[in-house]
Parts: C-alpha cells; sequence; structure tokens
C-alpha cells in the first residue's frame, strides 16, 4: 500500500507539473519560426566541404598533393653597400592534378620599394605639435627608403627571357604552354636589394648597426623571389604581401651559397656543407666536440674571437655552404660580432644540435640562457607534437625582432651597457626564444597558410610555448592562460576579432592571434577535454600535418575525430564569435524537511483534491527557508519512520545502492550573462570547512541558454558556493560567482588600504 | 608631404606586429564614487612601454623596478602623467593627486585620485601617455560615472573624448 500511495503522489506531481505549463503558454502570442540558433549546433556550414585531399576526419585523404619546389642559388652580402645580390635556379614540381597556365612567385621585398602600396593603406594624421631634428627629419625631410627588389633577369632553362607581370609583391610568370600534372619546370631569377636598417625602418629582416665599432648584423629573410603555395583551398595563395601577416610556402630542398666578408661569422638553414672552410681548425675542433655535449654548450667562436673580428674589415670573401632538404624556406644570420655557442639535443635518441649566435652586447644572459632554452624547447615540443626532424635549431640575437624561418630565429632580449637586466628582459628573452624555437614545428613543418589564418600557427606556438616555459622555469610569468585573455575579451565590441579573420584586418593583433587561442586551447586542455583526451588529439593532428597544409578545419575536425567529443560549440564559440564568459549565481533557495504540510503542498492538494490527513506519516515535506521557523530544527531524513520502513523493504541489491542521506537543499540558480557556453565549475564549502568540486559540461546550457538550475542536496549544511574558483573559464565579470554575494573593495581602494596600513 | 609622415608611422609597426607578443594598449579604469566625491583612476600599463617612454622623454636610463632611486622614478612617473594624461569635469581641468604605483608580472598600475567632485556632467579626459614614443598606442579608458558606463579609445590621432551626462 505505501508504496503504491508513493508511486500515485510522484505520478500526480508529474502531471501537475505538466498541466501548470501548459496553462502558462496558453496566452502566449505565437512566434514566427526560426533557424538553429542553438550554440550546439554543428560547424557544417562554417567549414568546407570535406574531400578526398582534406578529408571529414581532419586528416589528409588519399588523393592530397603537394607542389614541390627547389631552389640553387648563390648569394652575395656586401657589407660595404648593405646590399644583397642573388641569383637562383627554381625547379617547380607540379604534382597537383591540375595544369597550370601560370606560376606566382612571392616578391616579398616589394613591401619596403618606393612605390609600395602598404603606407598608403594607413590613416595619417598631424600628431604633435613640436618635432626634435632627429624625427622631423624622418618624418619630414627623408624620401622612403627603397628596399624592393631589382630583377636582372627572369628566364627558362635555355636561358631564354621568360614573360613576367609584377603585381608589387606578386610576380607572375606567364607560360609559354601550361604545365601539366606530374610535369617540372625549370627557370632562373637574378636580383638584388638594399638591404634595409630594421631599427630604423622597421622589418623582419635587416641589420642592425653598432655605431661603437662600425659594424652590422645582419638577420636575412624573405630575400629572394619565392613561389606561392597552389593547393585545392586556395588556388594559387597569392594575397598581397601587406607587412603583417606572414607566408604561405611550399617544401622543397634548397642549396645555397652565401659570400659575405671573410671575418663574418654566419649561419643559415640547412646543413652546413664546408664547415672546414670557414672555421678556422680551433673552432671546426670545438664545433666537432659540440655534438657530444649534452649537458652545456660548447663555445665554437669566442667572445674575444668575436672582438678581435669586430676589428678587422676584410675585403676577402668566405662562402658559406648550404643544403637544407624539406624545408619551406631559408634565412641567414651573418656578423663579425657573432659569439657562437653549441649544444647536443638528445631527441627520442637522435642528436639535434642547439645554437646560439649572439654578439658580446648580449652578454652574460645570452650566454647562459639561449642555447639550454632553445634544448628545453626542441624537448617540450617534440612531446606534444613529434620528434623534432631537422638536425638543427638556431636562437640569433637581434634587437627587437623577434621572427622565425625554418631552423633559425631572431630573437630580442639586450642587457643593458653594463651588463646587467632585469628579471623581465630575462623573462621576455626566454619567451621570445622559446616561441620562435617553437616556430619551427607551427608553421614551419605543420605549414598552415599563416598569410589567411595567423591563428594556427602563432595561437598553437602560443600554447605549447607555455608548456616549454614551464618546464624551463615552474614559476615562469606566462601571459596566454584564461585568466589572461580576461581583459581582452571583455573589451569594447568594436575593437574585437574574431579569430577566424584574416591576420591584416584584426584589431589588437596579439591577444587576438596569440593569446586568445593559446589560452582558449588551454581551457580545451585543462578543462573540457583532459590532459589525456587533448594530447592524444593535438599530436594526432601535429602528425597528420607533418611537412602539409593544414587548415582551420582540419584542426577543428582532427581534435574531435581522435578524442570523441563533439567541440563544435567550442571552435563556434572561441574562434568564430567574439563572445565572452559570464557566468554567476543569481539566486539559492534553500530547502529544508518537515512532516508537517507545507502551504505550498496544502495548496497542489487543494488543486488535486486531495485530502493530506490521509497522507499522515506518508510524505516528507520540502520547505523553503522563507517559510520555515526555525531551521535548526528541521526534521532530518532519520527522523521518517517510513522513509526507514521503505528502505528495509527494499531487497538487498536496492538496499546497497543507497546513499548518505541529505537533510539540505539548495536549488542553485546559475545565470550565464556572457555568450559563450562553457562547462560549469562549481565548488561547495560545508559548514565543516570541507570543499567539493562539481563540474558540469558545458552541454548543461543546451537547453537553457541564459540560466539553468541545479539542485545540490546534502548532509551538511553548504556555507558558500562558487563558480569557477581557480579561474579556469576566462569568466570576465567575477563579482557575480559566489553566494553568498562578496563584496570586495576594488583594485584602487585596495591600494589605497595598503598605503595606509 | 604626407607621405614621408605615413612611413615614420608605418617603420615602427613591423617591430612589434611580428614579435611575439608585443601590442601596444594600456586600460584606464576610471570610477566616480559618489559616497567619497572622488575619481578613482587605475591605469594599467606594460612597464617595459612605460619605461622606454618615461626614458626617452627624461633622457635617463632607469628601470622602473629599481627600489633605490624610487623617489626620483615616482617624480618622473608624476611629471609624465601630468604632461600627459587632463581630466576635466564639467569643462573645468581638475587637479589629481598620483597615489602610487605597483607591479604585477609585465604590467605596472597607477593609481590616481581627483578629490571633491560634487557631480559629473560632463567628463573630457585626453591622455596621450606614450603615443610619442609607440605610435601605435591605444589607450582604453574605461568610465563608470554613476550608472553610466561608456569606453573611449584614444589613439595619436585622436588624444581625447568627452562623455556629457543628463
Amino acid at each position: 500500500m505505501k508504496k503504491i500511495n508513493l508511486l500515485l503522489l510522484s505520478f500526480l506531481m508529474i502531471s501537475s507539473f505538466a498541466l501548470a505549463q501548459e496553462h502558462g503558454t496558453e496566452v502566449q502570442e505565437k512566434k514566427s519560426g526560426h533557424v538553429n540558433t542553438s550554440k550546439f549546433r554543428q560547424l557544417k556550414q562554417e567549414l568546407a566541404t570535406p574531400n578526398s585531399q582534406h578529408t571529414a576526419s581532419g586528416a589528409p585523404g588519399h588523393e592530397y598533393t603537394q607542389q614541390q619546389v627547389d631552389y640553387v642559388m648563390n648569394i652575395t652580402i656586401d657589407d660595404k653597400t648593405q646590399k644583397l645580390f642573388g641569383d637562383e635556379v627554381i625547379t617547380y614540381h607540379n604534382n597537383s592534378k591540375d595544369q597550370l597556365e601560370y606560376l606566382w612567385v612571392q616578391l616579398d621585398q616589394n613591401m619596403r620599394a618606393a612605390d609600395s602600396k602598404t603606407p598608403n593603406a594607413k590613416q595619417t594624421v598631424m600628431g604633435g605639435s613640436f618635432n626634435g631634428p632627429i624625427t622631423f627629419t624622418k618624418n619630414h625631410l627623408k624620401k622612403p627608403f627603397d628596399g624592393g627588389f631589382n630583377l636582372e633577369y627572369v628566364k627558362d632553362a635555355n636561358d631564354q627571357p621568360l614573360s613576367y607581370t609584377v603585381n608589387n609583391t606578386m610576380m607572375r610568370i606567364n607560360l609559354a604552354k601550361p604545365l601539366a600534372s606530374g610535369e617540372t619546370f625549370v627557370f632562373k631569377i637574378k636580383w638584388w636589394y638594399n638591404i634595409n636598417n630594421y631599427i630604423d625602418d622597421g622589418g623582419r629582416s635587416g641589420y642592425e648597426h653598432f655605431p661603437k665599432d662600425g659594424n652590422n648584423l645582419y638577420v636575412i629573410a624573405q630575400f629572394f623571389p619565392r613561389l606561392a603555395v597552389y593547393d585545392n583551398v586556395e588556388g594559387w595563395q597569392n594575397m598581397q604581401f601587406w607587412g603583417r601577416s606572414e607566408f604561405a610556402l611550399e617544401f622543397g630542398n634548397y642549396t645555397v651559397n652565401i659570400t659575405v666578408p671573410a671575418d663574418h661569422i654566419l649561419n643559415a638553414t640547412g646543413l652546413l656543407q664546408n664547415p672546414k672552410e670557414v672555421l678556422s681548425k680551433t673552432q671546426y675542433k670545438r664545433f666537432q666536440t659540440a655534438k657530444k655535449s649534452f649537458d652545456e654548450p660548447v663555445i665554437i667562436v669566442t667572445q674575444a674571437e668575436a672582438e678581435a673580428a669586430e676589428k678587422l674589415h676584410a675585403d676577402k670573401t668566405k662562402t658559406w655552404k648550404f643544403y637544407a632538404e624539406n624545408v619551406r624556406d631559408i634565412g641567414l644570420a651573418t656578423s663579425r660580432k657573432f659569439i657562437w655557442d653549441a649544444m647536443a639535443v638528445n631527441i627520442n635518441n637522435k642528436t639535434v644540435m642547439a645554437y646560439s649566435l649572439y654578439p658580446k652586447e648580449g652578454n652574460p644572459l645570452w650566454e647562459k640562457h639561449s642555447t639550454k632554452v632553445v634544448a628545453n624547447t626542441l624537448k617540450v615540443y617534440s612531446k606534444y607534437t613529434f620528434d623534432y626532424p631537422y638536425h638543427k635549431a638556431i636562437s640569433v640575437h637581434a634587437r627587437q625582432q623577434g621572427m622565425e624561418y625554418p631552423q633559425i630565429c631572431w630573437n630580442y632580449g639586450r642587457p643593458k651597457e653594463d651588463g646587467t637586466y632585469s628579471d623581465r628582459v630575462r623573462d621576455g628573452m626566454i619567451g621570445v626564444v622559446t616561441h620562435e624555437v617553437g616556430h619551427n614545428f607551427f608553421p614551419m613543418i605543420v605549414n598552415s597558410d599563416e598569410r589567411q589564418w595567423t591563428w594556427m600557427d602563432e595561437g598553437l606556438n602560443s600554447f605549447v610555448e607555455m608548456q616549454a616555459e614551464f618546464e624551463y622555469d615552474p614559476n615562469f610569468n606566462t601571459r596566454s592562460l584564461p585568466k589572461d585573455i580576461v581583459r581582452y575579451m571583455s573589451m569594447d565590441q568594436d575593437r574585437l576579432s574574431p579569430i577566424m579573420t584574416q591576420g591584416d584586418h584584426v584589431y589588437n593583433f596579439g591577444p587576438n592571434a596569440y593569446s586568445k587561442p593559446a589560452a582558449g586551447l588551454t581551457l580545451l586542455r585543462n578543462t573540457v577535454m583532459g590532459p589525456e583526451l587533448f594530447d592524444h588529439a593535438f599530436r594526432t593532428y601535429s602528425k597528420r600535418w607533418m611537412f602539409k597544409h593544414p587548415t582551420p578545419a582540419d584542426f577543428f575536425r582532427t581534435m574531435e575525430d581522435a578524442s570523441g567529443m563533439d567541440l563544435d560549440w567550442f571552435w563556434r564559440g572561441w574562434f568564430y564569435t567574439t563572445d565572452y564568459n559570464d557566468v554567476g549565481i543569481k539566486e539559492v533557495k534553500r530547502y529544508y524537511l518537515t512532516d508537517k504540510p507545507t502551504k505550498a503542498a496544502i495548496a497542489d492538494a487543494e488543486k488535486y483534491g486531495m485530502n493530506l490527513d490521509d497522507f499522515k506519516d506518508k510524505l516528507v515535506y520540502f520547505i523553503s527557508e522563507d517559510e520555515i521557523e526555525n531551521p535548526k530544527k528541521a526534521k532530518k531524513v532519520k527522523d521518517f519512520k517510513m522513509l526507514d520502513n521503505y528502505i528495509n523493504s527494499l531487497s538487498d541489491a536496492d538496499k546497497s545502492r543507497i546513499k548518505e542521506a541529505p537533510n539540505y537543499f539548495y536549488e542553485v540558480t546559475f545565470d550565464k550573462p556572457g555568450g559563450l557556453v562553457l562547462p560549469l565549475i562549481v565548488e561547495l564549502t560545508y559548514e565543516d570547512g570541507t570543499k567539493e568540486r562539481q563540474q558540469f559540461p558545458a552541454e548543461i546550457w543546451s537547453k537553457h541558454d541564459t540560466e539553468v538550475k541545479r539542485i545540490f542536496a546534502s548532509s551538511k549544511q553548504i556555507t558558500n558556493i562558487a563558480v569557477d574558483p581557480d579561474l579556469e573559464t576566462a569568466d570576465i565579470d567575477i563579482t557575480n560567482n559566489s553566494w553568498p554575494k562578496k563584496i570586495e573593495n576594488n583594485q584602487f581602494e585596495k591600494f589605497k588600504d595598503k598605503l595606509k596600513n | 608631404m604626407t607621405k614621408f609622415k605615413i612611413l615614420f608611422i608605418l617603420l615602427i609597426v613591423p617591430l612589434f606586429a611580428f614579435t611575439a607578443h608585443k601590442y601596444y594598449i594600456s586600460l584606464i579604469k576610471v570610477e566616480y564614487k559618489t559616497e567619497s566625491k572622488s575619481i578613482q583612476v587605475t591605469m594599467r600599463i606594460f612597464i617595459d612601454d612605460l619605461q622606454e617612454a618615461i626614458n626617452k622623454t627624461y633622457n635617463k636610463n632607469f628601470e622602473l623596478g629599481e627600489s633605490d632611486k624610487k623617489n626620483d622614478i615616482d617624480t618622473l612617473i608624476n611629471n609624465y602623467i601630468k604632461n600627459n594624461f587632463v581630466i576635466k569635469i564639467n569643462s573645468q581641468n581638475k587637479n589629481y593627486l598620483f597615489l602610487g604605483k605597483e607591479d604585477e608580472k609585465d604590467v605596472i598600475f597607477l593609481y590616481l585620485e581627483v578629490e571633491n567632485i560634487e557631480s559629473i556632467q560632463s567628463i573630457e579626459i585626453k591622455n596621450s601617455m606614450l603615443m610619442d614614443v609607440f605610435p601605435e598606442q591605444k589607450n582604453i579608458i574605461k568610465l563608470t560615472i554613476n550608472d553610466t558606463k561608456k569606453t573611449f579609445l584614444l589613439t595619436k590621432e585622436k588624444d581625447k573624448d568627452l562623455l556629457k551626462l543628463n
């Protein structure tokens, strides 16, 4: 009987709820229909249709093709006039199934040509009411620097001139007959250009002049006409180079001879073919010793040798010969000022060399950290992605630079003249070396299209960078955790761009393309997916697209494909919108137990013509905090005999499922003023001071986008409820994150209080 | 003529746009407190940038973290703010007090207070800090005056803005 009564009542409660709902909607006016606007709808309309090159699983397909471009180059740098002269033989392999009527070649240096369109794409205004002579001359008296390419010839393998058309930073080679699938086209270009002083004129490539000793330090890149990418995503990727959005390049093999003054020390992408010719005997010995030094760097060119070279100004030249296999680009650094140190790194039993080149101005900071940071970066990135496949990675000291090329990068971090440096300079240097060396993985090997999607290399790289920095120094000050991106994400919406925006048109490039994606991946790893699933999926993506051209869809799809999680809602919110996360606790209603009918119970009973007297000692009533006279006298589960009897009547199997009895019931309303959906993390603090963490998946918001209720039933009283207590979810307003509401002094008042004390 | 000028602005851009972290933004919270009839100003600026601006402006070579030169540094910061940050309430220039500074990671917080403000009908803020040194500098001012919230985005082209309240 008892059983039946209870059952009956529970049915009654359900149907009464349903009735109330129906009555409630009766008066509503009919709204018109709508398309699917759920934050959990699939990304199908945003992503390109999968095909047999880029598959639905996010992997390269069975018909995936990629062009190959090989270069044989002779480069000369004239240090006296700061000019670069080059000639190259390009072998273009058309591996696509398409026939090509023309080839597109990138002329990046034309961005610095006197007639470049880049300056004219910017607003200009009168600034300041006065100028000093340096600024005035620079602004109003100097002609623009002419650093564009001067093409001496463009000809075919038989030295016959080729027809070509230059459109600013892009050049079309007009083929006499289309290049069929599987065919190879060989052509030759000769050029020269004025190298820019990047301290004065800006740029990622150029030289710094050191007035004290009269020397230049060159970091040279984008210095040769290079083929644009042709694929089935963009066709020819021939978007102009405006100066910001970086490069899309094909892989190939490079044979490069670089001629510089004989007293220079040089390094570049590729395996040095003639170390004995270019190094002194002692240096060559040290060069060999370094290959076996896994713990400490070996100095190959000492500071004393570099300082001696600074005083020479050799008229003779030397040619450094490199061969680089399967790289997408090359960069080089050369100067009399270079000190060179080297250390061997064990990557899964393969030896990779970590090198640093720096002038004495970088010491003592550089000799202490640079090469060790390179080694650490290679190890940690290899763990998160794949074993570093190249034979070396070089960190070059260059003031104000932070720029990456295959196997070589330029990094800032210069101590004061007396050699001292602050922690900030040190951390900045460790951070930039890690970041730029890390770019070897993204995009030098996992070769996304930087011109189109900055975040695909900068964001992924900034994410792994953090892991490497924490490994190098557990207290490292990183800037790309979810809590660090809150200020950016709460900015004026007019000044925000979704991450999925082409790089040239992004407001606030740094947080948009670097920190926000990195913070998002951190959130995904630590909060949404968990490290195990995330790391496996991230490694799968990296391995699938090694030496290939992935698109955003390939990344999104692989992360889901390899983890068994539908993350479309995450990509949609974090990558495709400028929505922010803000979740709060709107209301907490406490309920206690009583054996006396409550007002609500009486009202319900009346509605259904029940007489509650018939149910005496047969029901448990929930009484709200407003109605109860003395919560301390509230009934506990153990006070209800009939519950006891009922439980005793259960089978042993059912009994074994009975858990600790809750006596307190908290109905918590979480509201979500923010547009993002993310997991809801709740921390409960009990009266005895113990804490419990509960996490609800993002899907909790799927049918309740603006607010959702949860009941927390507990044997102990809850004294405090907090949302996202560890600041994992980039919640932009944490003043609504706790119950009871904390009233905190703002930062200003806290500071004033501190001053008073 | 303008072309040369553009070039100057442009040239600086690549230096930071492509480095690992660099972007030039300061965030300044401006809040009116009715209880204390004061305006609280909290500025959040990258330390390196403020250091470079101050060293360039006053031809010094300070590290902002150096504690033995704290007084000298505070004086320079105070001067620098006074030369670049102007606050007008109801069309009148207001004096403010530089209360002090605090560092956190790579940013520095500067605290200013304007006292004795009975009511606000209009507030105008000029903030040209760092713009001389970094032409791309953006100073974002977040105002909370009574129940009104407003954001000014100040740049070298437009280094002041006005909010009228009814």
